[in-house]
């Protein structure tokens, strides 16, 4: 019940902005959290133990989305599911600061996007290591290096490096 | 020796250990290394701030709720958990009403509809009784309070035995490594510290800055001592 009240909002917040769709965030996070019940007993690191299995649910959730996105016309793409990364003509026409900062979170490495938006939610930097399989060592410098990423995917709007 | 990102981003975010010490001797003599952390420290509100534009709000949501759906389907959970949220979303602000029959409409509803076997009037009084959420770590010499949130903390020294955090008002997450402790909040919160007279080396940080210590001579803060000998303290999250 603790580590519900105290992980649930950071792990909806962090599915959010990982995915940029709300209620998948709320959905996976639930799913996590019912996976932890089903499990029985508590993982040695709850923390990093509940970072996985969302992470993990995120991209299952992904690449089922891709494969609905390759049997759907491009039309039918372009309804039912958007485009979370919003092109250089939406930029240039005056999109909003929440459209330019979900474009350079997308343009994000996948390590540097975990790295960031798991750090922005108070996570530790051994829980960081063990979910991304990284040498606690090392994280405050990958760390850095994120969020210089982050800058400039932000600062360089549509033309920053992919 | 200047400090390397590695130690300038564990700094800002207290996961140096026992190597913090040496650290802050170092920036207290090292102009360039306080403006190279100052500098990070700014980098990482703006990026905080930057990130909170794409913050969608987050419902509400009991465990009891998620809980209740464990047995649904795969193909059904999307729908009824999008559902409860949506219901506990829109309920949210009447169930907080001085007066409201929501409460016990809820209890009865998650009590009779969901398996949950609590009975109503348990629920109510486990809601009326449990204490503000907080934690408690015994009064170790070194212990560093880091509060990363805004609002304001009301520290006062006590006759207990341990060092006790709590949030009076609004919601904070509380989490602890040795000699550390760390408190977040997301948006405005109170809190209220508590720490024993006898306590040699207790310092309560403000982001990274100082802003009280209890040591062997007695307390220090930022501000003066209330007739109660409270100190009150503001908070911020953009503080210097």
């Amino acid at each position: 019940m603790e580590l519900f009240h105290s992980h649930f909002h950071r792990l909806v917040r962090y599915l959010d902005r990982l995915s940029g769709d709300p209620d998948l965030a709320s959905d996976l996070a639930q799913e996590t959290f019912v996976k932890l019940h089903r499990r029985g007993a508590l993982p040695d690191h709850p923390e990093a133990w509940l970072i996985t299995v969302a992470m993990n649910l995120f991209r299952n959730a992904r690449s089922t989305a891709a494969r609905r996105r390759r049997l759907l016309t491009p039309a039918r793409v372009e309804a039912s599911l958007g485009d979370p990364a919003p092109g250089p003509a939406q930029l240039l026409e005056g999109a909003d600061e929440a459209e330019r900062v979900r474009a350079a979170i997308d343009r994000l490495a996948e390590r540097d996007r975990q790295m960031l938006l798991l750090r922005a939610e108070g996570y530790g930097y051994r829980e960081l290591a063990a979910a991304l399989g990284l040498n606690e060592s090392s994280v405050g410098t990958l760390l850095a290096r994120a969020k210089r990423a982050f800058r400039e995917a932000y600062e360089g709007g549509a033309n920053a490096p992919r | 020796m200047h400090l390397d990102d590695e130690r300038v981003q564990r700094l800002l975010h207290g996961e140096l250990g026992p190597a913090e010490v040496e650290t802050r001797f170092h920036l207290e003599r090292c102009a360039p290394c306080r403006d190279l952390v100052e500098g990070a420290r700014v980098e990482e509100d703006r990026i905080h701030a930057l990130l909170s534009k794409v913050d969608h709000p987050v419902a509400t949501l009991h465990p009891r709720i998620v809980l209740a759906d464990r047995n649904a389907s795969r193909g059904h959970w999307g729908r009824r958990a999008a559902a409860a949220v949506l219901g506990v979303a829109i309920a949210g602000a009447a169930y907080a009403l001085p007066g409201s029959p929501l409460p016990a409409a809820l209890d009865r509803l998650l009590g009779t509809g969901s398996g949950v076997r609590d009975s109503a009037s348990a629920t109510q009084a486990e809601r009326t009784t449990a204490p503000p959420a907080g934690i408690a770590v015994p009064a170790a010499d070194g212990l560093v309070i880091q509060l990363v949130a805004e609002g304001q903390v009301a520290i006062e020294l006590t006759d207990e035995e341990e060092v006790a955090v709590r949030a009076v008002g609004g919601a904070a997450t509380f989490s602890s490594d040795p000699g550390r402790l760390t408190v977040r909040s997301s948006g405005p919160v109170q809190l209220e510290i508590r720490i024993p007279r006898t306590a040699t080396g207790v310092e309560v940080l403000a982001g990274s800055t100082p802003v009280f210590r209890k040591l062997a001579t007695g307390p220090v803060g930022t501000t003066p001592p209330d007739s109660a000998g409270r100190y009150t303290i503001p908070l911020s999250t953009s503080r210097p």
